[in-house]
């Protein structure tokens, strides 16, 4: 019955077949609740009486549900699923004709498509998780309309978080409730490196990253620090982001030998000690004592290692540990074009100088 | 240093403490015997609290989410620095005016003042011999301490995320189960570091223990959270070389073998330690934070001797009733305080010399607050559950005020609930064979304070939900909170088998 008049339709009415077409075309939603107590999508469109097949996946670690009511029901129904909670229910969908369509609670990593025909009058109706707590900051809103959607950073129907997707305010706002002040030090997730981390920042721009777990010197840059702000603003997943370029990684498999083993001494953290700002990292190179204190150079930008050894019976190796920089010991021998030959005396306080090779740039 | 002082001009800059974002109402009162306050706090501050202690001195001493710990005097209301650069402290236990253990990430750290200029120069490891994997679940929590050695309890790591290339210590992928997962030693553990600086295992099968600590006794509780093999939120009492229930953690078991999710469900069950007290989802708690005793001869109300319970996800601290019966704790819980100027996100709480409660709030992105807020008690006598115990034939409790007898006589004065909370993988449990039980006797004491029911029915396993209707004091003094949650794990075997706490 419905094709021959289609087609009939078609001929005698091209355009406005196309409209039609479109408006009752299924309208394809793939929507994530993600970490943060949040929809992926906070605003969505479609047009009036349009039939939408909606997909939602959970990617969070909690259960969340989708519940779309009618324009201006939202903190109706979120109580209604509270009171519901308290009485026993685990579904969370209040029996309401304010509420519209529903996605049962879903599960992390679990996914749920629901169809339906949106309604024909034009508006914005609110969608919510309504998990016990969640309706105060996880919701959104469907636009039933052809027509555009008002501005993001006004829009009651979108948390207040989500009104500026580049979160401009947030980066503006003070980090700690005292000024920023080099040299600055934090343990965090820091990119190659242990997850034990540690990053310092040094006057000049000049940072380094140095691993507590294995009790070593990573890398070094130059040209900033580090923002934490996606570090903080989450549940501490993201990793710190680096500010400037690395000039030096250290590549050995770790960079001390002791004796005429060849064998990567135990290590072991002990804590530091801040003077001036700048920490002095204490560890333990099998039965040794360490302490190494780090501090910018400027001529050719780059770390001075001041470095002592207590109690070593032994002599001390020290392995170069990147090509292109310029090393430069006040103690020792070379022994090669990369390995630093320490007696135990020679061990007890020497600096490593590590620079960037300005010719070769 | 840095000081942080009321309308002092510091480094250039005036620093004003200014009030919590939450938009909460000073000096509301609970009602005539609680009322809470918000502490002012430094502008530019992320007050997201991981941990609080006092100092001998008296000042406060506070960890904060982007690493901060600071000092707060509460006479002057000035902030001070002691540390930073922190990674997350989640916990932190003051030995002095000069010393301060801090749970962060990565290792227990002992921050210590040598000068004693009031910020710290040392930041020794405690203790950094537990497995780090980089998954951004694997938070820490603690130190509990018994005068003797330090408790501590580690996350599980989180399915929302892989672990790291590099990590620290051994990885053993048989503990990557569905759920939260424990791939380096001792996630989901409960560990004891001696005082010769060993850390050693204590207890398994934790989830997310997100509070941990001592009753007078000297016996160690921690909460955990309703998840996967958790049906719904507890409290444990923990002993050396218990598992309680989440089983990912048993790969680090000495001389373990095997895929734990290989399992029978029926032998975990059969090897797990119930909690002492569960806290319904939905109803009594969502996310159990710190419990924390309130001390003997404290001003602070009538209930000395309990746990106080922080909560994420309502304005509400709970209170938890413990006694023990055939040898195991078990016990009750009901709300200490509810809303009444209280916000969400109850996260860490600590006694002030003063004897006022100071709650630490925080969020992440989970549901939360952010803030400072201090609970004072006016004086006078509350009208509440003071006690709820089992006998063999039903409960009896005891009121901090007689009773209204008439009321109190009336059966239907007390309408009981009872289910259970299903032990398996999935997440959380709803309430299972949820069936009223009726009362089928109650008898009142002379002095009009202790009322015994004897009920229908009494099935160890099962969680006892009361709703108490229509009762109130002697006097006409309303009953604070009506709801309380038996953990009925145990029937006393005789009357003598009870030692009331």
């Amino acid at each position: 019955m419905r094709s021959p008049t289609v087609l009939i339709f078609l001929l005698i009415f091209p355009s406005t077949f196309l409209a039609t077409f479109a408006q009752t075309d299924t309208v394809r939603i793939t929507l994530k609740a993600i970490s943060g107590l949040q929809y992926d999508q906070v605003r969505l469109k479609v047009p009036p009486a349009a039939w939408v097949e909606l997909t939602l996946t959970n990617t969070d670690e909690m259960p969340h549900n989708w519940i779309m009511t009618q324009p201006g029901a939202r903190e109706d129904v979120v109580d209604k699923s509270l009171e519901l909670a308290k009485q026993g229910s685990t579904d969370y969908v209040p029996e309401s004709d304010k509420v519209l369509q529903a996605i049962p609670l879903i599960l992390p990593d679990q996914t749920y498509t629901i169809s339906f025909q949106a309604p024909s009058q034009e508006g914005a109706y609110p969608y919510v998780c309504t998990y016990p707590g969640h309706g105060a900051v996880m919701y959104g809103a469907i636009y039933v309309t052809n027509n555009q959607l008002p501005p993001l950073a006004t829009d009651e129907n979108v948390p207040t978080s989500r009104r500026d997707d580049e979160s401009v305010a947030e980066e503006k706002a003070p980090k700690h409730p005292y000024p920023d002040i080099l040299p600055v030090m934090y343990r965090t997730f820091m990119p190659n490196c242990g997850p034990a981390g540690i990053a310092v920042g040094l006057l000049g721009d000049i940072s380094y990253c140095w691993d507590a777990g294995q009790c070593r010197l990573r890398y070094a840059w130059k040209g900033g620090f580090i923002d934490l702000e996606e570090h903080w603003s989450g549940k501490g997943k993201e990793l710190a982001e680096i500010v400037g370029m690395v000039f030096y990684r250290d590549s050995t498999e770790f960079p001390f030998r002791i004796g005429e083993s060849q064998e990567i001494p135990d290590v072991k953290f002990l804590g530091y000690e801040m003077k001036n700002r700048y920490p002095t990292f204490k560890y333990r190179l099998n039965d040794v004592e360490v302490t190494e204190r780090i501090i910018p150079v400027f001529e050719n930008p780059g770390i001075k290692r001041v470095l002592t050894f207590a109690g070593l019976d032994e002599p001390l190796w020290f392995i170069k540990g990147q090509d292109n920089v310029l090393y430069y010991s006040n103690q020792g021998e070379w022994e090669s074009e990369k390995i630093l030959r320490l007696s135990p005396e020679e061990a007890q306080e020497f600096t490593i100088t590590i620079t960037e090779n300005m010719s070769e740039i | 240093m840095i000081i942080i002082m009321l309308g002092l001009t510091v480094a250039g800059c005036t620093i004003q403490p200014t009030e919590q974002e939450s938009g909460i109402i000073n000096d509301q009162r609970v009602d005539d015997f609680y009322s809470v306050e918000n502490v002012p706090l430094p502008e530019g501050l992320t007050a997201e609290i991981g941990g609080m202690d006092f100092m001998p001195d008296g000042r406060m001493i506070v960890g904060f989410h982007r690493g901060e710990v600071m000092t707060y005097d509460p006479k002057e209301k000035t902030w001070e620095l002691f540390a930073e650069g922190l990674h997350d402290p989640l916990g932190l236990l003051a030995l002095n005016n000069w010393e301060v253990l801090v749970m962060q990430r990565p290792e227990l750290t002992r921050l210590i003042d040598n000068d004693n200029d009031g910020e710290a120069e040392e930041y020794l490891t405690a203790t950094d011999d537990f497995g780090l994997s980089g998954n951004y679940h694997e938070f820490a929590y603690g130190p509990a301490y018994n005068g003797k050695d330090l408790y501590i309890a580690l996350n599980c790591a989180s399915k929302n995320a892989g672990i790291w290339d590099e990590v620290r210590g051994e990885v053993n992928m048989l503990g990557e189960i569905a759920g939260m997962y424990s791939a380096v030693p001792y996630r989901g553990w409960v560990l004891k570091l001696r005082e010769d600086g060993v850390l050693e295992p204590v207890a398994s099968g934790f989830r997310s223990p997100d509070g941990i600590g001592f009753d007078l006794e000297g016996n160690l509780f921690v909460t955990d959270n309703q998840g996967d093999w958790l049906g719904t939120s507890k409290l444990y009492h923990i002993e050396e070389g218990n598992f309680y229930g989440q089983i990912s953690s048993l790969v680090w078991r000495e001389g373990w073998k095997g895929d734990p999710e290989k399992m029978p469900v029926s032998t975990l069950d059969s090897m797990r330690t119930r909690a002492a007290v569960l806290f319904p989802h939905n109803i009594m708690s969502n996310s159990p934070t710190q419990p924390l005793v309130i001390p003997e001869n404290s001003d602070f109300g009538p209930f000395a001797g309990q746990f106080l319970v922080g909560e994420m996800d309502f304005p509400r601290i709970m209170r938890v009733m413990l006694e023990k019966v055939n040898g195991k704790f078990q016990g009750a819980c009901t709300s200490f305080l509810d809303s009444a100027g209280l916000s969400i996100g109850n996260h860490r709480m600590v006694f002030g010399p003063d004897g006022s409660l100071w709650v630490g709030k925080s969020a992440y992105v989970w549901v939360g607050d952010r803030g400072i807020q201090r609970i004072r008690y006016n004086g006078g006598m509350p009208m509440d559950v003071l006690q709820m115990n089992v006998t063999p034939q039903g409960f009896k409790l005891t009121f901090t005020r007689p009773v209204d007898r008439k009321m109190a006589e009336n059966p239907n004065s007390y309408q009981f609930d009872r289910y259970y909370y299903a032990y398996h993988q999935k997440y959380g449990s709803p309430r299972m064979d949820e069936q009223p039980v009726a009362v089928k006797q109650v008898q009142v004491s002379e002095d009009g304070k202790e009322v015994t029911l004897a009920l229908a029915e009494m099935i160890p396993g099962y969680v006892y939900d009361l709703q108490i209707d229509q009762l109130t004091s002697m006097k006409g003094v309303e009953l604070e909170n009506s709801r309380l949650f038996y953990t009925l794990n145990e029937l006393p075997n005789d009357q003598t088998a009870l030692s009331v706490r």
